[in-house]
């Protein structure tokens, strides 16, 4: 598949534990309209799956449920040995990503 | 804002994805929304968040449906005026002059004329003016006129009169002159807005004795204050005495209800009638306003205002019996003038647009035609009609849209410059700018742009390409040419009309400039003041006025001083007006009598101001207080009411500050204009300043060298007399007079900017059509002349093609200026709007840019080698 450097950024992104669009457009300072086609064409590649929340935890916060992505084995692979195979741009996306804890 | 976004975005993505795409966003967003801690912040975030949806949008109807080829045509279309760059430049820029002109226009329509008022029911607020019956314009009020409509009508819950006034405040370094308004009970309530601080005048404030009272604007209290609110209740020193400050006045409020008073108000003081004001009934300075009374219409306020007035004339008939009054909205009154203006600058900017369309139309066609292969290969690959036509609409909208966003910073540009050099005295000039309307109207501009300019060539060539000829049809050539000759008489008749219209108004202008003013301009400064504080009485007067008239005479480079009360030109310039008797002749019929402008003058003042001596003789020291009265009238009063009598020696009455006086009239002296070189000149009566003593003083000196400077040494010189005495007004004649012309030169120079671009254009249209005539002529051309024709036969033939459109267009563009001439009428002096020479001149240079224009490339064609274009193809 085509691997742009947005996309691995993605990837690493939802290899770090995000899980929502707008969530992984924090984590990676892409703008949305790069991160949705990414996603969709992700998607498509069956790289991620998605979902949606469930009920349970928009309805305590009161609002409504958020699309749930998360990579598929395939998709893991293909991030981990993105990350492996090219450490300088993993290099570049650790400085970029935040860790996920630190969002609270 | 986010929200609305997305839900316009949903619209792109396929019916069968909509809901759960548009969820996915929802759910996005309220979930950052909840998150959010820094509102504003997140909001700016989330709306371009949102904007991203529309890619995302995009990117799933891209590839779920086949039928929208827009980003693949948006794609094509670039690499295309990439490829093709001076077209592409060119193009844009036609377009960005155009379309700035439009913006502006716009703008100029909706933030002046449209502009809301900053008062609540600002359409019940009306202004009320004298009128003659059966006369255009509107008059000032007369105060006795005023108090009797007052105390009759009933349609306005307040209505009000405002007299301008002037305060000397002597609270800061050096006393200033500061522009106040005295207003009647009433006025601030008819415009129903609240004060900043504190509260208006009360009805006893308006009370002879109690009326030390003042409202300051806020600008004033700003500035002079610190925005102090404590300044309620203190007091402030205004000329004769401390004011009480009881309230500020917003900066929103800006009545600006007369001509000779313009701009803001710093102050506003209660109007107490004085004694004397119910008997003025023939000079009218006051302004009124007015709110109407809930339920009444316009209508019936004007209805009920005729009525009144015409109570008045039966009762007063000497001063009323041509008195009407009239009654009209603030709005039309605040804009009214300047709509004539605007219609003229919108058929302008009209006309340069189309010609702009038309002409991109044609760089379009004849780009097309070079393009015709690349159309032929798509169609035979299988690309529609349709494709084919909107693949060159996109094109012609990527040119647009380049084009309007060029325009938008030219229009900001423009409107800068309007706001500094424009005229000064249009209300709201110097807020335009470019605002979310505008860039709303650029984008509905270029949409209607890439229609107008694009749809021809688009369909034109989609056609040309289906038909996947390997050889041209001379039919297609000929429809082809038809076509674009006729959008070559557009350009020329839209031309046409520019460059007459502007030749009218270049004629006007130079007859005004050359209209008898009846004094010299050049070389002549002046200084108005108001020099009643200090000098109480005639006598006091008098010796304040010889020994500043001695003192700025002892100046070097000054020759002549003179003095005047109404000085010509200036903005203050109230026209003091009196029934008149002329005792030596017979009475007129009653109704008839003779009203005449009263002004006084010192004798210096006809050397000073350069005015000319018909009859008798001018005033000199011998006309002193105890000396015989006597007078000079202007030439105007010697036409109006005493042709055919001499009028040296008659005697007259008039009223001179309230009192009946007699007089002998001495000299006959050429007319002066006193307000704009397009307005009549007065009758006028002027009485020798020593035997009728004034405050109002306006000196006029002529100097031997530039005036400028000198305004200072001269007010130096009055100071060392009085100190205190403040100036209204200082300027030379020359910049007082210019003043007037602003409006009229500017709107000269804005038509001539745009019938200089819209001849270029044409010339440009013309040039283009007929060097492809030629090129497709070109093996004709050649079978002729090597069949022995003369190249002066040629040149004649292709000539004389260009020259049948270019006459065609002339004609179509003189029809349009004989159906315009209603729009330019109110902007012409001394010329008919169909002016023959003007209209004539102006056919006869579009001609000869067409000649030149056809000359060009015929020239080349018939200088070619015929074996040459033989060879051709």
């Amino acid at each position: 598949m085509r691997l742009t450097y947005p996309t691995a950024l993605v990837l690493q992104a939802l290899l770090d534990g995000h899980h929502h669009g707008f969530d992984i457009m924090d984590a990676t300072g892409l703008p949305s309209g790069t991160v949705y086609p990414i996603l969709r064409r992700l998607d498509a590649e069956g790289c991620v799956r998605s979902r949606w929340e469930k009920e349970g935890v928009a309805r305590r916060e009161q609002r409504p449920p958020r699309r749930y992505y998360e990579l598929t084995s395939g998709g893991k692979t293909i991030a981990i040995d993105a990350r492996e195979r090219t450490q300088a741009m993993a290099e570049a996306g650790k400085r970029l990503l935040r860790p996920v804890e630190s969002e609270g | 804002m986010a929200w609305r976004i997305i839900r316009a975005a949903a619209w792109l993505v396929p019916s069968r994805l909509r809901s759960e795409w548009l969820l996915e966003w929802q759910g996005e967003l309220a979930a950052a929304e909840a998150r959010a801690n820094d509102w504003p912040k997140a909001k700016r975030d989330l709306t371009r968040h949102a904007l991203g949806a529309f890619i995302d949008a995009f990117w799933i109807r891209q590839r779920e449906v086949a039928d929208l080829q827009a980003i693949d045509d948006i794609r094509h279309g670039v690499r295309q005026l990439r490829q093709h760059a001076a077209f592409a430049v060119t193009t844009v820029a036609i377009l960005a002059l155009s379309m700035a002109g439009s913006i502006v226009a716009f703008s100029v329509v909706t933030q002046m004329l449209l502009r809301p008022l900053p008062y609540p029911a600002p359409d019940r607020i009306v202004t009320l003016w004298e009128r003659v019956p059966d006369a255009a314009g509107r008059n000032y009020v007369a105060p006795g006129n005023f108090l009797d409509w007052r105390a009759r009508q009933t349609s306005f819950s307040h209505l009000a009169a405002l007299d301008p006034y002037s305060y000397d405040y002597l609270g800061g370094d050096r006393p200033e002159v500061v522009k106040a308004v005295k207003v009647t009970e009433g006025f601030f309530q008819a415009f129903a807005l609240q004060p900043v601080f504190g509260r208006y005048f009360l009805p006893d404030e308006h009370k002879k004795g109690n009326d030390k009272a003042v409202v300051l604007s806020e600008r004033f209290w700003r500035s002079r204050f610190n925005a102090d609110p404590s300044i309620i209740g203190r007091s402030i020193p205004l000329d004769d005495g401390a004011y009480v400050v009881i309230g500020i006045a917003p900066n929103e409020f800006q009545p600006h209800l007369q001509e000779y008073a313009p701009g803001d108000r710093d102050l506003y003081t209660a109007k107490a009638i004085e004694e004397f004001e119910p008997r003025i009934r023939v000079s009218g300075y006051w302004g009124v306003v007015g709110r109407l009374k809930d339920g009444v219409t316009l209508e019936q306020a004007r209805a009920e205002m005729e009525a009144i007035s015409l109570q008045l004339a039966k009762e007063y008939p000497p001063t009323n019996k041509d008195v009407r009054s009239d009654v009209i909205t603030l709005r039309e009154h605040l804009v009214g003038d300047v709509r004539p203006a605007v219609t003229l600058f919108t058929a302008a900017v009209l006309a340069v647009l189309l010609i702009a369309c038309v002409n991109v139309t044609n760089l379009l066609m004849a780009r097309g035609s070079v393009r015709q292969q690349e159309l032929i290969v798509r169609s035979a690959l299988g690309a529609s009609r349709r494709r084919l036509v909107g693949q060159l609409l996109v094109e012609t909208l990527l040119l647009a849209s380049a084009a309007s966003v060029a325009a938008l910073a030219l229009a900001q540009a423009a409107m800068r410059g309007l706001a500094s050099w424009g005229p000064r005295d249009v209300m709201w000039i110097d807020a335009l700018h470019v605002d979310s309307g505008a860039v709303v109207f650029a984008v509905v501009l270029a949409s209607f742009v890439t229609l107008a300019a694009g749809l021809i060539p688009a369909v034109r060539l989609s056609r040309g390409g289906l038909q996947a000829t390997a050889h041209r049809t001379t039919t297609a050539d000929r429809s082809q040419r038809r076509l674009r000759s006729a959008l070559v008489v557009a350009e020329v008749a839209l031309a046409l009309m520019l460059v007459s219209g502007t030749t009218l108004m270049l004629r006007s202008f130079i007859n005004l400039l050359q209209v008898d003013t009846g004094f010299r301009q050049d070389g002549v400064l002046v200084l108005q003041m108001f020099a009643w504080d200090r000098n109480n009485g005639p006598a006091a007067l008098r010796t304040f006025h010889q020994r500043i008239v001695d003192s700025v005479g002892q100046l070097p480079g000054v020759e002549t001083v003179g003095t005047v009360q109404a000085m010509p030109f200036i903005e203050s310039n109230v026209d003091i007006q009196s029934a008149v008797r002329l005792i030596d002749q017979p009475a007129p019929p009653p109704g008839q009598g003779i009203r005449s402008s009263i002004n006084v003058v010192s004798p210096g003042y006809f050397e000073a101001i350069g005015a000319r001596l018909l009859a008798g003789r001018l005033l000199d020291d011998r006309d002193g207080p105890d000396a015989p009265r006597v007078v000079l009238v202007s030439d105007a009063f010697v036409e109006r009411y005493l042709a055919g009598v001499n009028p040296i020696g008659q005697r007259i009455e008039y009223r001179s500050a309230g009192k009946p006086a007699q007089s002998q009239i001495v000299g006959v002296v050429r007319s002066l204009r006193h307000d704009r070189l397009d307005a009549a000149p007065r009758a006028e009566i002027l009485i020798p300043y020593a035997q009728s003593p004034t405050g109002t003083i306006t000196l006029v000196a002529r100097t031997r060298i530039d005036p400028q400077p000198l305004i200072e040494n001269a007010k130096a010189q009055v100071w060392r007399i009085d100190p205190q005495q403040t100036f209204f007004r200082t300027a030379t004649l020359e910049e007082l007079v210019d003043r007037t012309l602003i409006t009229r030169r500017f709107a000269l120079l804005v038509l001539t900017g745009f019938a200089s671009l819209a001849v270029l254009l044409a010339a440009a249209g013309l040039y283009g059509v007929l060097t492809t005539i030629v090129s497709q002529y070109r093996r004709e051309i050649g079978v002729r002349m090597a069949l022995g024709a003369a190249w002066i036969d040629i040149l004649r033939l292709i000539v004389m093609r260009g020259l049948v459109v270019s006459a065609i267009g002339v004609a179509v563009g003189l029809a349009g200026v004989l159906g315009g001439a209603r729009v330019l009428q109110s902007f012409l002096f001394s010329v008919a709007p169909t002016d023959p020479l003007a209209i004539g001149g102006a056919a006869l240079l579009m001609f000869t840019i067409a000649a030149v224009a056809c000359y060009i490339p015929a020239r080349r064609a018939a200088g070619e080698d015929p074996v040459q274009a033989l060879r051709m193809d």
